[in-house]
């Protein structure tokens, strides 16, 4: 895992990498919004609105497999300090938040034809408020220490605990009486959704992915340089100094 | 049936619009940081 820790052969495999997801990507977006609009049929219940479930649904996907990820990167980074790891997590922070927030906003604009309200306290749109509050959280407490070693320390340990509102978000609309309709996706017994209305909704699923991809290497090629323009004007310094 | 054309414009356009500030937020500092660290190692090597 370590001989991926050189920031040089990171970049140079990003670099690879990148022209294949950012292809692949908009075709999945272009084909995936062509299908959601023009070719799935209106629900039978909900009408066009069920069109607003096609980039919902996909955002609030990656805001929890996004959290998922940066959890995974900071035990990575607490137990094995890989460097990666951590600004790999940095990076992804607010590549979520933004996920969530769309997850909320474009909730909100579908409950309001379909529950006659743009927001409710009910458990699962409060932990997703709360998933929104810890990538926050996660960014605040980096830029709340001087020391980046503490700064990511401090929210490596937030991201980890946050990881229990994971769980709570899934089975949120299974525990309590909510006014979000239960699972109909990922569920056991399979998906309830018909074939016609699963392929948009997987199709954009993974242009939400792909996309996720795409900025988190360009973020942390972002970092990486910038942690190298730190040590190159530190350099200067010292060199001055000595001279 | 009710016409949902304006939610679903706007659900759409709240999300494009979400997504690409973030886009090109995201490349514009990574390209503006990878030219400001080709510079400072073209400086260095200058001066050495």
């Amino acid at each position: 895992m370590h001989k991926f820790a050189n920031p040089a052969k990171f970049n140079r495999l990003a670099d690879k990498m990148l022209p294949w997801m950012i292809i692949l990507g908009l075709v999945a977006f272009v084909a995936g919004v062509y299908y959601a609009l023009f070719d799935s049929p209106a629900d039978y219940q909900q009408g066009n609105s069920v069109r607003m479930m096609y980039v919902h649904v996909p955002a609030a996907w990656a805001s929890m497999s996004v959290y998922g990820f940066m959890a995974v990167a900071s035990f990575v980074t607490l137990v094995w300090r890989h460097p990666l790891a951590l600004i790999a997590a940095k990076a992804a922070a607010p590549i979520g938040a933004t996920f969530t927030a769309l997850a909320l906003l474009t909730g909100s604009l579908w409950g309001k034809p379909m529950w006659g309200t743009y927001w409710e306290w009910d458990g699962r749109m409060t932990s997703v408020l709360v998933l929104l509050f810890l990538y926050i959280g996660y960014m605040a407490l980096w830029q709340a220490f001087e020391d980046d070693e503490k700064a990511g320390r401090a929210a490596s340990i937030l991201a980890l605990v946050g990881v229990v509102n994971l769980p709570i978000i899934k089975f949120s609309v299974e525990w309590w009486n909510t006014l979000h309709q239960p699972a109909s996706v990922m569920r056991i017994g399979g998906p309830t959704i018909a074939g016609d209305m699963l392929i948009p909704l997987f199709v954009l699923g993974i242009a939400y992915q792909l996309y996720f991809a795409v900025l988190l290497l360009w973020r942390m090629k972002f970092e990486i340089n910038k942690r190298k323009i730190d040590v190159m004007r530190q350099m200067a310094m010292a060199g001055k100094d000595e001279a | 049936m009710a016409d949902y054309t304006f939610s679903i414009a706007l659900t759409y356009g709240i999300s494009g619009f979400g997504l690409l500030v973030l886009g090109l937020l995201s490349y514009r500092a990574m390209k503006k940081t990878e030219t400001e660290a080709a510079n400072l190692r073209r400086m260095r090597k200058g001066i050495s």
